[in-house]
């Protein structure tokens, strides 16, 4: 893609990255995400410095489902393949910079977007497990859903080490927020 | 035999028998796939492009031109290669209605050989049309711009892992990994 294209391209797609309306943000992600595939080099600094940060919000959003949620998912995966420096970074934005009411995060969405850049550079699993385990005690009691079948590489096991029924999809690596019972019952 | 009176019924006044002619140009070029060395070809070219470049052209008639446009790229490709691409100029326009300019331009990207130049000049076109206000037509105007920019790969084979993307077609999935096994 021509350089002067994208410079174009990059700020119109950026104007539909917000939770106004649903269905365009994702197919604008979803562009990004093709974008970052085809021209990786171009267009990730563009997309670092104008258009992450607003994913974030996005992500965090209790709006976000469905087709929506699977381009913010298919975003992060590209982003991560364009330069994989990048996932740290993410995975700690993620994370740590989470509004301040906790009722405006979608945990489910977050945990799944982390799970998403850990797919795309199972260098991180260790490091980001490890990081999320030592958060187990805040607040609600946090259930860690570890399918270690993707990682034998790294963890030099092809069975998972602790595995639930599952119901929400096939997640590498899942953090999930659960009542005290429902730990408890696991 | 058939196509004389046709052709004189493609420029009639009345929208209605205008617009019908066109269509029944479409079936023909479908059917015909593909036209070389016909005479009427060019003519129905021109007539398209006439009534492409009025701007009192009536919307169903200017409905059925761009479609025509559409189905020569597909059908008569050697006659229309031949002209330097002036309809898209006609086509590709930013100002009143732009959804069949759109459907048009997206079918042509997904299903005829095209320029790397034709691709970036409607993806130019595209953005252009993402400045519009309101909602109407912009999930059309996404859907494409993917599938130009995934035509993109077919001039470049640089993106292996777009091969499958749901917005390809059988033809261009198949052209996308002749390209990667050439390199």
């Amino acid at each position: 893609m021509p350089i002067n294209l994208l410079r174009t391209l990059i700020p119109q797609l950026k104007s539909y990255v917000s939770t106004t309306d649903i269905s365009l943000q994702s197919q604008a992600l979803s562009l990004f995400a093709l974008l970052l595939q085809l021209s990786p080099k171009s267009t990730f600094l563009e997309v670092e410095r104008e258009v992450l940060e607003d994913v974030y919000g996005i992500a965090y959003s209790p709006l976000t489902s469905g087709a929506a949620l699977d381009s913010v998912l298919t975003f992060f995966g590209a982003l991560v393949e364009a330069d994989f420096q990048i996932a740290t970074h993410v995975v700690s934005s993620l994370t740590r910079g989470t509004p301040e009411k906790p009722k405006d995060v979608s945990y489910p969405n977050v945990a799944k977007c982390v799970a998403q850049v850990v797919k795309s550079n199972h260098a991180l699993a260790a490091g980001v497990i490890a990081e999320f385990s030592k958060n187990l005690k805040v607040g609600l009691r946090v259930a860690m859903f570890l399918r270690l079948t993707a990682f034998p590489e790294t963890f030099g096991s092809t069975g998972p080490l602790y595995c639930s029924s599952d119901p929400w999809g096939d997640w590498s690596f899942y953090v999930r927020l659960v009542s005290t019972k429902e730990v408890d019952d696991c | 035999m058939l196509t004389p009176v046709l052709l004189k019924t493609l420029g009639e006044k009345h929208p209605r028998v205008a617009s019908e002619a066109f269509k029944a140009f479409s079936a023909l070029l479908g059917a015909l796939k593909p036209v070389r060395g016909q005479d009427w070809v060019e003519s129905v070219y021109e007539e398209a492009i006439a009534r492409l470049a009025n701007h009192a052209t009536d919307a169903e008639v200017r409905s059925c031109a761009e479609d025509i446009v559409g189905d020569l790229w597909l059908n008569a490709p050697e006659t229309v290669h031949a002209k330097g691409g002036q309809e898209w100029e006609y086509v590709c326009r930013t100002s009143g209605r732009t959804d069949g300019a759109v459907k048009v331009v997206t079918r042509v990207a997904r299903e005829a050989d095209v320029t790397e130049t034709w691709v970036n000049g409607c993806v130019e076109w595209a953005t252009k049309l993402l400045t519009k206000s309101g909602r109407t037509g912009k999930a059309e105007v996404f859907e494409c711009l993917t599938v130009l920019l995934l035509r993109s790969v077919l001039s470049t084979g640089v993106a292996l892992v777009v091969i499958g993307h749901s917005s390809l077609s059988t033809d261009m999935t198949t052209a996308c990994r002749s390209t990667c096994y050439a390199l």
